[in-house]
């Protein structure tokens, strides 16, 4: 009885701190905001970034590749000239669909970016990209 | 049994040469060159031409065993993929936000030491940068990053 309560408590205690570590791993992409506010990260767009492209391109990640092109917990943090590349490269990618990459989405398919989702991340990072030109 | 081999290998040399390596050819227009649209030191001009134009540019300098297969095949391989990459020969087709990111992508490789890329300057000593000389791309990118949305 008291092997199973602790059990039940252990459990509850893993998912709560799975919950906690998740869910502030989801929220620092719009958390760290810029001083000078250059960036702004709408709603719609937000989701996709945190859904689909997160996990290997923030400061943490375990790919060296993806980190070193692009952190996405950083983006909001960067000078205006590195903005204008790191926007220009989503929005390239993306259409070139070099992102998400072929290989990667072989193992996780769910990864994949619907054409809406594609539509949104292309058509904000161009026009935020354009505004930064101005 | 080795003069066996040996005639083989011989063979297949001669052979190889008459592959053609597809070597893509330097078709520079006047204006377009990264360094007729942006200033640069005699420094900077200096380490774009000896460790970036002979792949990123239409004034690639073919030295003599780039005419010898197999090495044709790597060289042509080289300047078609990096040009594919960033040509600097045709700076002036490309939109200013471009050329600010290829800017960035340049300080960002250089800095990262990706390029030029390891197996260059075994042949082109010049083309080993310092790190005086990768600080002194990384700046000039920056400003002329910088200057192109001022």
């Amino acid at each position: 009885m008291k092997n199973l309560f602790l059990t039940i408590f252990s459990l509850v205690f893993i998912a709560g701190i799975l919950t906690i570590t998740t869910g502030f791993k989801t929220e620092t992409v719009q958390k760290e905001v810029n001083p000078e506010n250059l960036l702004t990260i709408p709603d719609s767009v937000n989701k996709v970034l945190k859904d689909k492209c997160f996990d290997c391109h923030h400061s943490g990640s375990e790919s060296m590749k993806a980190k070193m092109k692009l952190k996405l917990d950083k983006l909001p943090t960067l000078s205006k000239r590195k903005l204008i590349s790191k926007l220009d490269g989503i929005a390239e990618s993306v259409e070139e669909k070099d992102m998400p990459p072929e290989k990667f989405l072989k193992k996780y398919p769910e990864h994949a970016l619907t054409d809406d989702e594609s539509k949104i991340l292309i058509d904000w990072a161009n026009n935020a990209a354009d505004e930064l030109m101005k | 049994m080795i003069r066996k081999v040996l005639i083989i290998v011989v063979v297949i040399f001669v052979i190889i040469q008459f592959i053609p390596s597809g070597r893509p050819d330097n078709n520079p227009v006047p204006g377009k060159d990264l360094l007729d649209m942006v200033d640069a030191s005699d420094d900077v001009v200096a380490i774009l031409k000896s460790a970036c134009y002979d792949c990123h540019s239409q004034q690639v300098t073919y030295p003599w065993y780039s005419y010898v297969a197999p090495v044709s095949f790597l060289v042509s391989r080289d300047v078609r993929e990096g040009r594919e990459h960033l040509d600097f020969g045709l700076w002036g087709d490309l939109s200013k936000r471009k050329q600010i990111k290829a800017l960035d992508e340049i300080s960002e490789e250089v800095e990262a030491g990706e390029m030029p890329m390891k197996i260059y300057p075994i042949m082109h000593p010049d083309a080993k940068l310092t790190d005086a000389q990768r600080q002194q791309i990384i700046d000039w990118c920056e400003i002329s990053a910088d200057r192109l949305f001022e």
